[in-house]
């Protein structure tokens, strides 16, 4: 791992929980970079950030996570780093899981996932999440034509093969699913690692009980059109 | 089909106003000339119904349809293609803000990263 690596923590509001979150990624892989995104929080997020040692990059408004995620990636590519590790701002993501993450980037493939599903774990969704869950995992197994357990986590790593080609295309909200639908696409391989996720200590999902429905048709209608797109050059 | 002839002045004067307005503000700087195009062929193309009405019986009679309902499919699939040509506008800007605002977020973070290398220097 003595590879460039940049942990991308995209962050809005996130005043409570971000300080303690880059303390543990510090501890728990030293040698890397931090990176919060501030994509136009209200509250203190970015100085909490700064003044635990992480480099703030301010978005100017509220872009979304997915753009938020994507100005990460443009950073990691212009700054010239090899890996680039996506760690929410909550602190459900475990930063003890990075270098194994890390360690499947150093092995090849191009996207590690940090997965719930593979493995029985703690976290529990709610029936209707587990539903959705379920769908798009099906779906995403049926294009790339493997198992996917956990298409909508995250926590993942990418290599600069796939950061160069997500700096051109990624999607500005939801982006998870058909991130993947556009690595498999543009040939390029991921996996998932396995990991025990803490239940978020702050802030709540980005997926809110009344957005579920555009949720599922937007991820939906995204996968089958990231299908029929062009590929990048 | 016939038009009262008041009619087909009305709708003659109705062009000549749009026209004479798209021109302005095109004038104004208001309104790019790439878009003034679909607005000008609105314009001709309400002339050509408005001067030869006979047209709009010809395509009545292929669809089979009453002229006046004729009149209604036309402008809505007109007003349909404006909408598209619109929403592919839109698509369009909202790349290139997303793409403008992250590449400005970089350029300010690397601008305050250069000053402050450049105060430690000093």
């Amino acid at each position: 791992m003595s590879k460039k690596t940049l942990i991308i923590i995209p962050a809005y509001n996130e005043e409570g929980s971000i300080a303690r979150v880059i303390a543990n990624i510090r501890r728990d892989v030293p040698q890397a970079d931090i990176l919060v995104v501030n994509d136009g929080s209200r509250d203190r997020t970015a100085r909490q950030a700064r003044q635990n040692g992480a480099m703030v990059m301010n978005l100017p408004y509220n872009m979304g996570i997915g753009s938020a995620v994507q100005s990460g990636f443009l950073f990691a590519k212009e700054k010239g780093y090899h890996f680039t590790v996506q760690v929410d701002g909550d602190g459900q993501h475990p930063p003890s899981e990075i270098p194994r993450l890390l360690e499947a980037l150093d092995n090849g493939v191009d996207m590690a996932i940090g997965s719930r599903f593979v493995q029985p774990t703690k976290y529990r969704p709610t029936f209707t999440r587990s539903l959705g869950i379920k769908i798009f995992s099906f779906l995403v197994s049926l294009i790339v034509g493997k198992k996917v357990y956990d298409t909508t986590s995250g926590f993942r790593a990418a290599s600069r093969k796939a950061i160069l080609l997500l700096t051109e295309t990624y999607p500005h909200d939801y982006p998870e699913v058909e991130a993947l639908i556009t690595l498999h696409r543009n040939g390029m391989r991921f996996v998932e690692i396995p990991v025990e996720m803490n239940s978020r200590q702050e802030g709540k999902s980005s997926i809110a009980a009344k957005n579920a429905v555009y949720y599922m048709l937007k991820v939906t209608l995204a996968v089958f059109i990231a299908i029929i797109k062009r590929r990048q050059r | 089909m016939e038009i009262a002839i008041h009619l087909r002045v009305l709708i003659g004067v109705l062009c000549f106003a749009l026209v004479g307005i798209i021109i302005e503000l095109i004038r104004q700087n208001r309104l790019k000339e790439h878009y003034a195009i679909i607005w000008l062929f609105t314009a001709m193309s309400i002339f050509v119904f408005g001067i030869w009405p006979d047209s709009l019986n010809l395509i009545s009679r292929i669809v089979q349809l009453h002229h006046l309902t004729t009149l209604f499919l036309v402008s809505f699939i007109f007003l349909l293609a404006i909408v598209l040509h619109f929403t592919l506008v839109i698509s369009q800007l909202f790349d290139r803000n997303r793409r403008l605002t992250q590449e400005v977020a970089w350029l300010r973070f690397e601008l305050e990263d250069l000053r402050q290398t450049g105060q430690d220097q000093l």
